[in-house]
């Protein structure tokens, strides 16, 4: 197995102009890209190297994550100024503190409700997806059907749901 | 307005498809999601709700199991064969009467004793403070050499005052664990007796002789009937929430944390369900209220309880 040390001087090399494109896309500056997509090769190299096993997936995967925190902070920012309120006010809300994690038995009845109410095989490509992992394509496999039928599936269960929670009064 | 609410519901739709395409391992499709986020500021704020949707809707991640997926599969074929129901068994179990109270014996040895749903505080002679747990027995043995006491039943937090001179001894049934001042947290498992190590150092000591092994603040071990375990570290504050009365799981298995709710109440409590033994819980629950905690996590699985012959409970 190649040092992860290594690998990472080889992909710097191979995947930096790509990377750098893609977050181009959103972040205008280059100077901002480059300084995220340092970042991004900076915290590879801080993780520990057997935790990786596709170091493409995950560079792919953090910068693309980079890009949208920055994006969020700039909004934050722009937000701030126009409204001169302090950004503590502004920020995101924090994670919620581990009592709040478990949702409240009401959101969770309609959401069963939702799901209960799915077309038979929409409901069993949202299960197998949900509550067993398996990726879009396996489920494909799987139903014996095509990997855009899943989405479909997938989709449709999701927009579902979100208009069950509406009728309840929780927006997303 | 109409026209507003279908533009939003457009966009939010987008950004689920985006969500469901980047979850994918091998997703490719990341250049087109950039230049979707870059082509609308509306875009990336649907794209943070569709994520804490899928939040919302996703119970912790369970290990993918391949009896479930193959039942969910044949769900999805147009003739399904119906499922048995099995209360046979549920009345079977209730007729046995499983449960049986706190151990006799250990109580009539203890000194100390914290029945279950109660939770003690004791002051040694020493001024070594120990907080018992529900079903904790401890047994003193102070001599003039050494200070010893014998954990005889369920976890108790030690904060063993210093004195350099007067050992303080442990004992537990895999073993024994010697300090001169520190805390530690001791939960008597079946599997083996864990020792957590929050501040100072302890010597563990296993019960049939051998090397012992020293923890470090951070760390802990289990005595084992066939030895002790290599130190791993643990999470201090969930590990004695107990303290205060609460019980915090981290993605924690479903059957163990059916084990500790048990510490907290007189009837033991059941998982039917093989399949669900391995679900992960989030969350905190007050260690007076355990019937509650089983009824919320139940619920947010999807599992049902049936209480039965009083104490008993069911969870499938």
């Amino acid at each position: 197995m190649v040092p992860l040390s290594l690998q990472i001087g080889a992909l710097f090399r191979s995947e930096r102009g790509r990377l750098l494109r893609r977050v181009g896309i959103v972040l205008k500056s280059q100077t901002d890209a480059e300084d995220l997509v340092q970042d991004v090769f900076v915290n590879l190299l801080r993780r520990d190297a057997p935790q990786i096993q596709q170091p493409r997936n995950y560079l792919t995967r953090a910068a693309t994550n980079a890009a949208l925190d920055h994006l969020r902070r700039k909004r934050v920012r722009e937000a701030v100024v126009q409204t001169g309120l302090d950004p503590a006010h502004q920020a995101p809300a924090p994670q919620p503190p581990v009592e709040t994690i478990l949702q409240s038995r009401h959101e969770l009845a309609i959401l069963r409700a939702a799901i209960a109410g799915l077309p038979p095989k929409c409901r069993v490509a949202f299960l197998l997806s949900r509550d067993h992992g398996l990726s879009m394509r396996e489920i494909a496999g799987q139903m014996g059907v095509s990997e855009s039928t899943v989405e479909k599936h997938l989709l449709k269960a999701m927009l579902r749901c979100r208009a069950a929670l509406q009728a309840a009064g929780r927006e997303f | 307005m109409t026209s507003d609410r279908d533009e939003a519901d457009r966009i939010f739709a987008e950004a689920a498809r985006w969500h469901l395409r980047l979850r994918e391992a091998e997703a490719d499709a990341h250049d087109a999601f950039m230049r979707w986020i870059a082509a609308d500021p509306r875009h990336l704020p649907a794209f943070d709700r569709a994520q804490a949707l899928w939040q919302a809707l996703a119970p912790p991640a369970a290990l993918p199991d391949p009896a479930a997926i193959a039942a969910l599969l044949a769900e999805a074929r147009p003739r399904r064969a119906r499922r048995a129901v099995l209360p046979l068994v549920l009345a079977l179990l209730a007729g046995l009467g499983l449960w049986q109270g706190p151990d006799l014996w250990d109580s009539l040895r203890a000194d100390h004793i914290a029945w279950t749903g109660q939770r003690r505080q004791v002051t040694l002679a020493d001024g070594t403070r120990v907080d018992l747990n529900s079903g904790a027995a401890l047994a003193v043995d102070f001599t003039p050499a050494e200070r010893r006491v014998r954990l005889l039943r369920g976890e108790a937090f030690f904060q063993v005052a210093h004195d350099a001179a007067h050992p303080f001894v442990v004992e537990m049934p895999n073993g024994a664990l010697r300090v001169t001042g520190t805390s530690f947290d001791i939960d008597l498992t079946p599997e083996g007796d864990r020792v957590a190590l929050v501040e100072g150092s302890v010597r563990l000591l296993p019960g049939h002789g051998g090397a012992g092994v020293t923890l470090a603040p951070g760390q802990q071990a289990e005595l084992r009937d066939a030895g002790i375990s290599p130190p791993g570290s643990f999470d201090a504050d969930s590990r004695t929430a107990w303290r205060q009365g609460r019980m915090v799981f981290y993605r924690t298995p479903l059957s163990q944390v059916v084990a500790e709710l048990a510490r907290y109440r007189r009837g033991p409590i059941l998982l039917l369900n093989d399949r669900v033994a391995e679900l992960p819980v989030t969350g905190a629950f007050s260690t007076a209220d355990p019937d509650a905690a089983i009824r919320l996590i139940a619920e947010t699985l999807g599992l049902s309880t049936h209480h039965l012959a009083g104490a008993l409970t069911v969870i499938r």
